[in-house]
């Protein structure tokens, strides 16, 4: 017998799925998979490494499901992992290099390479850039020239919809840090819009 | 009084000209009575106060401001009534530097912070209506707070992402892989958690093989100091006893079946079915029935190992 999800709160889904109930799985994964997806996508700008944390936010969450607290909300838990796992991608991202020529009587390919200048480069290759046309509109060019710490914050509060206390619970950091974020985070944001 | 001599006597100074015309109205005195004597005769001491005059004159005309609105209000909620029970601490208590405060807020420009607040829903309610009151009087701090409201709904207005398509597929099927990788895994853990540690477990461990060893090795000991005995001889001697007594263990259950009716019953049962072909298909509708359903159960159970899934803790 197959039971219709679509209507039970996400506290009893979790409860069903630490059961061992494969649809209770299934249905969290279609409420969250959009709202995680897009929340990493915006934060690490790339469709496949989104995908990618995105799928082991999910499974991470599916195998410590036992450990839920129904306290809290389940969204704010599944985001909390999520965001871990993509400021943790952040963090260890090795950046593009842009490689500038060697010396100028470095004549020798082995010469040239040894004295060439490397700059690290946090811009988007080209086919990043193709790739992610779709966050190309002025705003969303604005957020993703946030500082990470802002620019989650703002996707949090103004795209998922989430209180100043969830925010502060998935990130892990006071309630005034998260005011103070958002407030200099709309400011830039303000700022570069009004240069554009 | 300090003045230059005239004809008529000293000329009056600009403190006893000030004085001469703040008395006007006010103050009659033997000096302003001096003073007026002397200016009825002196013109040079008239000419210097028809100037003070237009002094006088000008300040009088100067314009009267009104106070904010509400001032009445304010300064009423500020002060003790008779009724109320004065203290020395209350005229500095918190409350009212904070009401002070308050009201100071009230007449100054919102600050950044407090529009965003007040445009994000976040500002508390008694801020948010000082927030209001000064709103209505200012159209400058009204456009701030429509820019910050106008930059929330273009936010807002963002469109979410679909992950690309199978991805829910994928994820189930990722999870189950690394579920079935886990189980293995703690099969291994759990029996790597036998293997002793210490020197305790080391006796232990040697202690309860050893000594089913030892015995059998006692017994072989002591058998083999018996001249009689052989090895093929004892092998022979176990196999018959073996032997007889599953036998006798057979003879036994045959013969309870065969006294119970059991065996008469479960033959009539058989003829029966065999006799009528209509319970006969129903017997083999049901038999196929139950084999499918067993294998629909073992399909699921080993297809999907959720019951393993319930001890996976990363």
């Amino acid at each position: 017998m197959s039971l219709n999800y679509q209507s039970v709160e996400d506290a009893e889904l979790v409860t069903l799925a630490a059961e061992g109930r494969e649809s209770a799985y299934r249905e969290l994964l279609s409420r969250y998979e959009r709202p995680v997806f897009s929340l990493i996508y915006r934060m690490v700008r790339n469709r496949t490494v989104a995908e990618d944390l995105a799928q082991e936010a999910f499974i991470r969450t599916f195998n410590a499901i036992d450990t839920y607290n129904p306290q809290y909300k389940f969204s704010s838990w599944i985001f909390k992992i999520a965001n871990n796992l993509t400021i943790d991608h952040l963090r260890k991202r090795r950046v593009p290099t842009v490689s500038m020529h060697g010396a100028p009587d470095a004549v020798t390919p082995e010469a040239q390479a040894r004295t060439s200048l490397v700059v690290q480069s946090h811009a988007e290759s080209p086919e990043e850039y193709v790739q992610n046309r779709e966050l190309a509109g002025q705003i969303e060019a604005a957020i993703g020239e946030l500082r990470e710490e802002y620019r989650v914050v703002v996707l949090l509060r103004h795209i998922e919809g989430h209180t100043y206390d969830e925010i502060a619970r998935i990130l892990d950091i006071p309630l005034g840090t998260v005011k103070t974020y958002l407030h200099r985070a709309r400011a830039e944001l303000k700022l570069r819009l009004a240069e554009a | 009084m300090n003045s230059d001599r005239s004809s008529h006597g000293r000329h009056l100074d600009d403190d006893a000209i000030q004085s001469l015309l703040d008395a006007v109205e006010r103050r009659v005195d033997a000096e302003t009575e001096s003073a007026r004597r002397h200016l009825a005769d002196c013109r040079v001491c008239q000419a210097r106060v028809d100037a003070w005059q237009e002094v006088f004159g000008e300040l009088g005309q100067l314009r009267r401001f009104a106070p904010p609105g509400r001032f009445a209000e304010r300064v009423l909620s500020g002060i003790e009534l008779p009724g109320e029970a004065a203290s020395p601490s209350r005229a500095w208590s918190w409350g009212r530097l904070r009401r002070w405060l308050s009201r100071t807020a009230a007449d100054a420009h919102l600050s950044g912070r407090r529009l965003q607040d007040l445009a994000d829903g976040a500002l508390a309610r008694k801020r948010a209506t000082l927030a209001r009151a000064h709103l209505a009087t200012c159209t400058d701090c009204e456009d701030r707070l429509a820019g910050w409201r106008r930059l929330i709904a273009t936010l807002e207005a963002l469109p979410s992402f679909a992950p690309p398509a199978g991805f829910a597929e994928r994820v189930m099927a990722r999870w189950r892989e690394m579920a079935e990788e886990t189980t293995g895994r703690s099969r291994a853990a759990r029996a790597w958690r036998l293997w002793p540690r210490s020197p305790r477990g080391w006796v232990l461990a040697g202690t309860l093989t050893g000594m089913p060893v030892a015995a059998f090795a006692a017994a072989a000991a002591f058998l083999s100091t018996v001249p009689q005995l052989t090895t093929g001889g004892l092998v022979t001697y176990l196999w018959w006893q073996a032997r007889d007594a599953l036998s006798a263990l057979g003879s036994s259950v045959l013969a309870a079946v065969m006294q119970s009716g059991a065996a008469f019953r479960a033959y009539s049962l058989a003829d029966y079915l065999i006799a009528s072909p209509a319970t006969a298909v129903a017997a083999a509708a049901g038999f196929t029935a139950l084999m499918f359903s067993s294998i629909w159960v073992l399909h699921r159970n080993i297809g999907f190992p959720r019951f393993a899934l319930r001890h996976v803790h990363s």
